[in-house]
Order: C-alpha cells, then structure tokens, then sequence
C-alpha cells in the first residue's frame, strides 16, 4: 500500500514513519507532504491508499485537506495525528470523515490499535 | 482547569514518549544567556503562550534524539528549529485539550531566554540529559496574539 504523511515538521514526519515501522507496518511505501496544499496534490498525482496527517499545518490544514478531497469525491482513507486530540475535535474529524483521530505523544501500540482495520 | 501536577505530568509524558526518557525535575536553571526558545499561542477565551525553553546544546540533543541520529552526527540548523517547534506544538496541543478549546497557532523558534518566574502561571523547570529545560504556561493578553 501507499501511505502519505502529511506534517509541517520533517521531525514529526519522520516519528510517524518510525512508530508505523515499530507498529508493524512494514512494507509498505510511504510518501511525505509538507503541508495540506502539498498532500492535496501529491494524492491527486500519487493516489495513496492511505493518508496520515497533522492537524495544524501551514497554507491548508489538515481538515480543509479532508474537507477538500471530499469535496471532491475523493475517498481515500484518512486519519488525523495531531497534537490535538479532544472531543470535539474528533468529532469535526468524524463528521469529515476521518477514520481516526491519533493524539501526540502516540506509542507503536496507539497506531497499530488504530490502523489494524485500515492496514491488512 | 490545568494544575502544576497535571503540566508536569503532561511534560513527562511527551518526553518519555518522543524521547524515550523521562526529565528529572530541577531546581531553577541558571541564567546565562542565548537559549534557545519555542513558542507556541493558544489563542480563545483564554489566551496563553507555551513556551519551551533550554540551552542550545540541550536544543541540538533534542533534535538529534527525535530524528534518531547517530552518535557523533549533529542535527542542522533547521531540524533543531523543527524539533523545539514540535515539542512545543505537542505541549501546546494537550494543555489547549486541558483549557477546553480555543485555537492552536503554529511554533515559532527564536533565541531568548525563560520568562521571569512571576510572568509563569505555570512552571516545570526540568534537566534532561545534563541539560536545563524550561517549559512554562503565560497568560497573554489576546489582542497581541496573531
């Protein structure tokens, strides 16, 4: 499968990938976007099967990313991991359609009960 | 609300989770000067800044921990820069879950020192790796906030 991470912070990119190696999902190819308006476009030239991305970005966050793709017709599953995890944020998300909210600091184990449904 | 212990907590949590261990709770740093400093608003009702503060050594170790380097090779200037900004933005994420709402702003790093203990609404002056960190709540007042 192809997986892009959306984060403003190559760190925070970069711990995603790792704690999603830890998690078990290995094998996999993943592709970086460094903002919302990057991510819209890689996943319309790159169709990834899965995007993982940051709340709070520069130039579109995450969910004008979301509601964007939705917009559009595009259903590519999509999870939020952000610093940001509370109710009513995970409800906004919900009703946007995301799969999951992941709220930093996260463990391996944090994604893996997250995505275990989304990633055979 | 937010309590000293529920920061404290909070602070321990992140490192113990983006760096694989636990700060030890110090006495106040010293004062020299040329930290390296990352705020970050949260902007609502209730208008505070979270900031984190160390030396730019300990800034350096952050970096090269979060991205996992070898030893002996030392982060850039820019992914120093991310790496204060991220620990800031983890922070200020789950202290604004803490206030109930409001909006997160995006980190920014520059060079200062901790504020003056009497500016602090809270306080958690922490060592980590040999090194002095400073992470603080300030109310601000909202219209200076962007």
């Amino acid at each position: 499968m192809k997986i892009l991470i959306a984060d403003d912070s190559r760190v925070m990119r970069s711990i995603v990938l790792r704690t999603m190696r830890q998690a078990g999902f290995e094998g996999h190819e993943y592709i970086d976007a460094v903002d919302g308006a990057d991510a819209l476009a890689k996943i319309g030239e790159q169709t990834p099967d899965l995007v993982l991305s940051d709340w709070n970005m520069p130039n579109k966050t995450g969910i004008d990313l979301l509601r964007d793709l939705r917009a559009s017709g595009n259903n590519v599953p999509f999870g939020f991991v952000t610093s940001e995890g509370s109710d009513e944020m995970r409800a906004v998300a919900e009703r946007a359609g995301a799969l999951f909210v992941i709220a930093k600091p996260f463990t391996a184990e944090t994604f893996e009960a997250a995505l275990s449904g989304v990633l055979q | 609300m937010l309590g000293e212990d529920d920061l404290h907590a909070l602070v321990d949590q992140v490192w113990q989770t983006l760096l694989d261990e636990s700060p030890i709770r110090a006495d106040e740093p010293p004062t020299e000067t040329g930290w390296t400093r990352a705020d970050i608003a949260i902007a609502g009702d209730w208008s505070a800044l979270v900031r984190v503060s160390c030396t730019p050594s300990a800034a350096q170790r952050l970096a090269a921990a979060m991205l996992e380097l070898e030893a002996g090779t030392e982060a850039d200037e820019d992914e120093v820069t991310d790496a204060m900004g991220e620990v800031a933005n983890v922070i200020g994420g789950n202290i604004k879950g803490c206030l109930g709402g409001g909006t997160l702003g995006l980190p920014t790093v520059t060079t200062g020192m901790p504020s003056t203990t009497a500016d602090s609404l809270l306080r958690y002056s922490v060592v980590w790796r040999n090194e002095p960190v400073v992470i603080e709540l300030l109310h601000t007042d909202p219209r200076q906030l962007n």
